[in-house]
């Protein structure tokens, strides 16, 4: 009897052991994180594509040294040491800016690029259907996107496009994610034909509806081409895509259908918002944080009675100070994005740099009558061409404000029109300017980049 | 002599069938149960002598009825027993453990296999249970300080309240990065729960593993060393019955320690500066000290100056740390309670425990309990089977509901020393909060507002969060003898755990006040969540994890001499783990349980005057699992020739389910080799005296595996709560250079016993080659955005030498053993593949690593003194005096920093003084570390004039007052703004360099066993009390500063604690 247990003891050992050897490797394919995957399919790359950080840029640098603003004394004494003091440094346009720190900018500029790269890489080597509609539009999309990174990068790192003398300071950058071989800056001049490529064939892959604003869709793709046309001084190319930008969209926010004296009167995350071509927030980073920027009167004074832009933008509170409430991301942050009242603006500026002054006219109207109150409105003349381009550079300002376009703008200000454009901060009594021509428009690089990546710094 | 003994013994085993008396069987065991291997079996009147087999059986010749036996066995008592005049049955002799032999022969446990220590290559360290209970600490790792050579507790890190915990380190370092901890392995398996869910009083005994030939069993994770533990099992014989209990009292922690503190009249002298200087900004959300609150009261006239004295007065007489002392902490009070049973019969064994331990601790509201269920059964079904069957269960329970004194206000902002906890009047005091102003708060209510004002002793009271563990166990084992020698075992574990959290928020905690305000719309008054309680879930988490394990073993004694010991193995293990998602209820009704969750939170709300918007705080709602597969490979070989020479090898191949990594990536083999030598087998003189001496050296190679490194690019879904779309973040770019850690380790050994003197001196060397780590680089790649991205970036030289030495001082009615530990070791960088900083201040930051240095560097700037002017340091930009400190600090090149020593000690050693004396028992361990310094901190210039987060520091006492001053003091003058390159620079010099150097009473155990024959009628067979003083106190520092050098950046140091108990066994 024992015996008959022993051996059915036995047998149960032997399969116990054949359970361990019918283990292979395949055991070890489990993914150790649910969430986690390697990615390989187009629902991967969009996934990757989709994520909220691809929709940011925290421009820092532009944001502090180029919007309109200022903050308490006592708020400028007790700023933060650490890796956020470069913000201070940048408000007034400081020598050394960094200071050893990494530039927050910088990083996650080139950051974003990387995974732009690795959705590329991974396309190219895609063994399924490489003409369907999901792979042009997910290719397209991260061609955009790597088209706009290196867009914003270069406002802040390399020199002004078709600024004397300084062509060799343009970007370095990396077309593919295998980033172990060191490069070189390329010229301003190549660095825009590289953005100019990359959106051109982002144009033919991209879909005309992308049905939300974080989607680039062939709209947004010609609105960041005259973006760029714009910034490029190529008044032709920036009025042709602004046109072609407007004739797929071109609806505007009536401002008499909001209440102005909300708290945020956008709604929430752009969300049917119906100017916004493309959805991008930015970030100010700690020193333009809601308790801290105070608006001034050289913002202000901009608006007139009737512009409800005015009530819109600013948030009085009880203490007196003046707060920022016009993003179109309904809450705090910035929106940086690209709308239909800015390719408005664009088609206006190119259009009188082009000398068709009444076609500029007629946009500036356009986008007035949406922005005044009906009972004040009335309409914007005028035939001398230098008026007009003061007009659109207030116009922008007023429009635009804390949507990282003014640094930009008075870059190009400075390279493509006859007068010319400075900034002024007052700190503690000390009085700081930006000359133009001064080599500070151009951020130095970070110095990681230049000890790492053996750089040739900017001059400043 | 011993071994002479042996020989002979082992010689007459032949004889013995040829002998004419009356031949005696038994069996010699432990008095655990265990087989004693070789015991030495004389007769006295036949003058025969003999050995035990493996299985601690012998056979001799006796004259029946006028003969006696006398056993002896190395690491046991002997014992004299007379022969029987009639023999029926085999005789079983149990030997009782020489608890003062440090040189026993231990049956050393590598959770694998068990061999006696004789016979094995590499370096184990064997705790015994008497050694274990001459500790009360409530975890088991942690009474280990002290009593295992190498084994080092770093409490450097440790900062704030943290007093209790520590980094352990097994021979120093092997990794930069990656888990520094040793793999823990409880009853043959790995273990990754909470180290409180193991039962001190249920460990019988506690190995650890040092170098490759010990360690590389186990594997990819034992780089840091392995410590296995083995829990209690029963044995044959009559059911016993232990219970111990102890009580432990804590002193109160000594608030006064901290530097960083100044008295009240130096606080509001500063504030009074500041506040003439017109730097308060006074407006209703910028929170103001209450004494400037006082002073704008007098000066807008709103008190007459008698009120002002009078509370200025009150101001100067108060000290938060007094009031905080009285009513935030209490001496800390611990129980602990263990029962347990244990017996057996034939083919049958048992040991079932269970446990109670409560904490009431220091700081009043936090308290834990603990209990716990342990079970080990042993089965024998027939002949050369075993099964086992084992459970064990832990549940804890945590209540947080005190107020820490660091934890008053809110990052730093908050109270300050004058400020009182309890008015005159005994109400609740009230203290200023960050954000918003006092005179705020006092009008709350008046401005249509709930109550705002932040009273700590009444959270204190309204405090209602708890958090629970529990932990279950469950083993099987089966194991079969084949044949004659061959074994061939199987064993499952299944573990799972939970925890839980629950925070209730009570309508009248400052958390839902404060919530319910900044929610409240400024102009229409508003409320966007209702003034009533929250109660939040945290999101549970859930583990499970099942192990299995197939072993064969085969033993087999050769006729020359020789014994063979194989094994091989698999092991598979599977493990799961899940978040669940949490809730936040508001609009809580505590007595009716109910409350509401549809709210809109992703909406952004203005706060309240403030000008920012924030949302209603939710907690996660995903559900998110982990999974973890891991599969080996494993065999053991050990080889024994006649007692003299032993050679061991070990390889092991391990697997796991490593994420975007190549299939040949996933695993990675190991090894070891080891040899050792009895020379005193074969040395004459040696074994002519009696002296044991034993050579032995292994090298081998372990590893360590990072699991959060890939060689293709990763991502992670995660739900994109805008758009509605499920989208991707880069969890990791992909390295596809990547490699993991190994470390490979060679050590030599030396035991010996002469005279009254046994000991082992060990010398090691740890090379760890391709260590990940983070470096520095060009962000134009991109990566620098993902802070888990890692290199191989270094290799690591860990040198080092363990010695043991123990001495029986004398050995007559008093006993007095003494033993030292004591251990060297450093490491080195080398290989270094990350370029030179730029900048020397990332090394005051951070710790990187320099080729050629110690990882535990710390670096300093040279000190000059300071300038007989102004007070301020001297410093010198290309040899002229400067006073530009931003070009000094920010220029300043990294390889002229100095190197200021080493954080953690390179020399430590430990004394252990034992006594016994009839029933008294004495033991006293002393500590001594040395070679190692600290960074103290000072007044930081200008520190206490900084207005919205004033740095206050005991130093400034002794500050820069007067030219002349120069000579006597090393702090700076106080300054009116501080300078932050100023501050790096006074901060980071030679001059705050300690050295920590230190000699300590780590503990003192005072034990008494009652004679049996006292409670021999009550059938209690054993009963013993103790008294142990733990953190008894320093007998001597390097350093002149009243500092604990052990715990350099703790808010106080451990406190001293007393605990007592009894045991008894019936």
């Amino acid at each position: 009897m024992k015996n008959i247990f022993k051996y059915i003891y036995l047998l149960c050992f032997y399969g116990v052991m054949m359970l361990f050897i019918g283990c292979g490797e395949s055991f070890l394919d489990q993914k150790p994180v649910q969430n986690q995957q390697v990615p390989s399919t187009l629902d991967d790359y969009q996934a990757m594509m989709d994520h909220r950080y691809i929709n940011s840029f925290p421009a820092y640098l532009s944001m502090i040294g180029g919007e309109s603003f200022t903050i308490a004394e006592n708020m400028w004494e007790s700023f933060p040491l650490g890796g956020e003091y470069y913000q201070k440094n940048a408000f007034i346009w400081a020598d050394d800016v960094f200071e050893g720190a990494d530039s927050h900018d910088y990083n996650v500029g080139y950051g974003r690029i990387l995974i732009c790269n690795i959705v590329l890489d991974g396309l190219n080597k895609y063994e399924g259907d490489k003409s369907g509609k999901q792979y042009k539009q997910v290719k397209g999309t991260a061609l955009f996107h790597r088209a706009r990174f290196y867009y914003n990068l270069a406002q802040l790192f390399a020199t002004p496009y078709g600024e004397q003398g300084t062509d060799q300071y343009g970007l370095p950058f990396y077309l593919t994610s295998s980033v172990a071989t060191a490069i070189d800056r390329k010229s301003v001049t190549k660095t825009y034909e590289q953005i100019i490529n990359d959106l051109i064939e982002a144009l033919d892959l991209l879909e005309e509806n992308s049905y939300i604003p974080e989607k680039p869709n062939k709209a947004s793709c010609f609105a960041m081409l005259a973006r760029v046309y714009l910034q490029m001084g190529e008044f032709e190319n920036a009025n042709k895509y602004a046109n072609q930008s407007l004739s797929l969209h071109d609806e505007l926010l009536d401002y008499n259908s909001l209440d102005v004296s909300s708290a945020y009167p956008f709604p929430v995350n752009g969300k049917e918002n119906p100017e916004i071509i493309f959805l991008e927030y930015g970030s100010g980073g700690t020193f333009m944080g809601a308790a801290r920027l105070d608006i001034t009167g050289d913002l202000l004074d901009l608006y007139d009675a009737g512009d409800l832009r005015g009530q819109a933008y600013v948030n009085k509170t009880a203490n007196g100070r003046k707060v920022f409430k016009g993003s179109y991301m309904g809450t705090y942050s910035f929106f940086t994005g690209l709308t239909t009242a800015e390719m408005y603006l664009v088609r206006a500026e190119s259009a009188t740099h082009l000398n068709k002054l009444d076609e500029a006219l007629a946009d500036i109207n356009k986008l007035r009558e949406n922005r005044y109150d009906r009972l004040s409105y009335i309409l914007y003349d005028e035939k001398n061409k230098n008026k007009v381009l003061e007009y659109l550079f207030n116009e922008r300002g007023r429009e635009l404000a804390f949507r990282n376009r003014r640094w930009e703008d008075i870059r190009r200000w400075n390279v493509f029109t006859d007068s010319e454009k400075s900034l002024l901060r007052t700190m503690k009594n000390q009085q700081y300017m930006l000359l133009p021509n001064d080599a500070k428009w151009t951020w130095p690089f970070p110095d990681l980049a230049v000890q790492e990546g053996g750089y040739q710094q900017n001059p400043r | 002599m011993y071994r002479s003994f042996l020989l002979v013994a082992v010689c007459s085993l032949f004889f013995l069938s040829v002998s004419a008396q009356s031949i005696i069987r038994g069996k010699v065991l432990s008095s655990d149960g265990l087989p004693i291997d070789r015991a030495t079996v004389v007769s006295l009147f036949s003058k025969k002598k003999t050995a035990t087999d493996s299985k601690g059986v012998f056979a001799i010749g006796v004259f029946l009825g006028e003969d006696s036996l006398r056993f002896t066995a190395l690491g046991y008592n002997s014992k004299l027993i007379a022969v029987p005049a009639k023999i029926q049955d085999d005789i079983i002799i149990r030997l009782d453990k020489d608890a003062t032999a440090i040189e026993a022969v231990e049956v050393v446990s590598t959770g694998y296999y068990e061999l006696p220590k004789e016979r094995l290559t590499g370096s184990f360290e064997h705790v015994s249970e008497k050694q274990l209970q001459e500790s009360v600490h409530p975890n088991i790792i942690g009474r280990l300080e002290g009593v295992v050579s190498g084994l080092q507790f770093d409490r450097s890190e440790q900062t704030r309240e943290e007093t209790g915990g520590f980094n352990i380190r097994v021979r120093g370092l092997s990794t930069i990065d990656a888990d520094r901890t040793p793999l823990i392995i409880w009853d043959g398996f790995p273990f990754e729960g909470n180290i409180e869910d193991i039962n001190p009083d249920v460990v019988a005994n506690v190995t650890v593993l040092k170098d490759a030939a010990a360690s590389s069993i186990w594997g990819a994770r034992a780089g840091n060393g392995v410590i296995v533990i083995e829990s209690k099992n029963g044995r044959e014989g009559k059911t016993t019955i232990n219970y111990s209990a102890n009580m432990g009292i804590q002193q109160k922690p000594n608030l006064f320690y901290s530097p960083n503190k100044l008295d009240a009249h130096e606080v509001m002298e500063s504030q009074k500066k500041l506040f003439l200087n017109g730097a308060y900004t006074e407006r209703i959300q910028t929170m103001l000290p209450n004494y400037v609150e006082l002073l704008i009261a007098q000066r807008d006239g709103l008190i007459s100056e008698q009120e002002f004295a009078k509370q200025e007065a009150r101001f100067l007489a108060t000290d938060l740390r007094d009031e905080a002392s009285k009513y935030l902490y209490r001496n800390q009070l611990n129980q602990q309670h263990n029962l347990s049973l244990s017996g057996g019969g034939k083919g049958y064994r048992y040991h079932i425990s269970g446990f109670y331990q409560g904490e009431k601790a220091a700081i009043k509201g936090n308290e834990s309990n603990n209990v716990g269920f342990n079970i080990n059964n042993q089965f024998n079904l027939f002949k050369g089977n075993e099964l086992s069957l084992g459970v064990n269960y832990a549940r804890q329970h945590v209540s947080l509901n005190g107020v820490p004194f660091n934890e008053l206000g809110y990052s730093g902002y908050g109270p300050d020393i004058y400020d009182q906890l309890v008015t005159e009047n005994g109400e609740f005091a009230t203290v200023p909060q960050l954000g918003i102003r006092s005179t705020l708060v006092g009008r709350a209510e008046e401005m249509g507002l709930v109550d705002w004002a932040y009273r700590p002793l009444q959270e204190q009271q309204l405090k209602d969060h708890t958090q629970e563990r529990k932990s279950l166990m469950l083993q099987f084992g089966m194991k079969q003898e084949v044949t004659s020698g061959w074994n061939v075992q199987f064993r499952y574990q299944y573990t799972s755990a939970q925890s839980d959290s629950r925070e209730l928020f009570d309508k009248d905690s400052y958390h839902v006040r404060d919530l319910v305000n900044r929610l409240t719309d400024t102009i229409t008054l508003k409320r966007v969540i209702p003034y009533q309680g929250v109660l939040e879930i945290a999101q549970p988490q859930l583990s499970s994890a099942h192990r299995f394990r197939l072993q064969s073993d085969y033993q087999h004694s050769f006729g020359w001499g020789g014994d063979l010991n194989i094994l091989v193995g698999t092991e598979i293990s599977k493990s799961e783990n899940w978040r669940n998602p949490g809730s936040r209820v508001y609009n809580y009704d505590k007595d009716l349980g109910m409350g509401s969750i549809n709210y809109d939170f992703d909406k952004s709300y203005n706060v309240w005057l403030n000008g920012s918007a924030i949302k209603i705080p939710s907690l996660g709602v995903s559900r998110l699992g982990g999974f973890g597969r891991d599969l080996s490979y494993y065999s053991n070989i050990a080889y024994s020739h006649k007692q003299k020479y032993a050679l061991s090898g070990s390889l092991r191949w391990d697997g796991s389910n490593l994420f975007g990594v190549e299939v040949n990536k996933r695993g990675a083999p190991l090894w070891s080799v080891g040899a050792a030598w009895n020379s005193s087998e074969d040395i004459h003189f040696l074994r002519q005296k009696g002296h044991y001496l034993r050579l032995r050296a292994t090298y081998g190679v372990a590893g360590n595996v990072d699991r959060t490194q890939s060689s293709y690019p990763t991502i992670s879904y995660i739900l994109n709560n805008v758009t509605g779309l499920q989208s991707a973040s880069l969890s990791h770019p992909g390295n596809p250079f990547l490699s993991w850690e190994k470390v490979s380790t060679l050590n030599f050994g030396l035991d010996w016993k002469a005279y009254r003197v046994s000991g082992s001196i060990e010398p090691y060397w740890k090379k760890a080659s391709n260590l990940l780590g983070n470096i520095l680089a060009d962000p134009t790649q991109g990566t620098s955005s993902f802070a888990n991205y890692k290199v191989n970036y270094a290799d690591m030289e860990t040198k080092g030498l363990d010695v043991k030495l123990n001495i029986e001082v004398m050995q007559k009615r008093l006993k007095w053993n003494a033993s030292f530990l004591y251990s060297y070791v450093s490491n080195e960088i080398g290989n270094f593949k990350g370029n030179d900083q730029v900048n020397a201040n990332v090394y005051f930051a951070r710790r990187i690593p320099v080729n050629g240095k110690s990882l535990d560097m710390i670096y300093a700037l040279p000190w000059n003194g300071l300038s007989p002017e102004n007070g301020l340091p001297i410093v010198y930009i290309d040899g002229e005096q400067s006073i530009d400190y931003r070009s000094y600090y920010r220029n300043y090149k990294p390889e002229e920093l100095i190197d200021a020593g080493l954080t953690v000690a390179p020399h430590f050693m430990h004394m252990q003084n034992q006594f016994e004396f009839k029933g008294f028992s004495l033991n006293v361990i002393t500590a001594m570390r040395w070679g190692h310094v600290f960074r103290r901190t000072s007044m930081i210039p200008g520190g206490e004039l900084e207005v919205t987060l004033p740095r206050y520091h005991r130093d400034y006492r002794k500050r820069w007052q007067k030219p002349g001053d120069e000579n006597t003091t090393i702090v700076p003058a106080a300054i009116d703004a501080t300078d932050g390159n100023l501050v790096s620079i006074a901060m980071n010099n030679e001059s705050l360099i300690e050295k920590a150097d230190v000699f300590r009473i780590q503990q003192i155990n005072i034990g008494y066993n009652f004679p049996k024959s006292w409670f021999a009628s009550l059938g209690v067979e054993n009963v013993a009390v103790f008294a142990n003083f733990y953190n008894v106190g320093i007998l001597w520092r390097a350093t002149k500063e009243k500092l604990d050098p052990d715990f350099p950046k703790s808010e106080y140091p451990a406190p001293f604690q007393f605990t007592t108990g009894l045991r008894l066994q019936l």
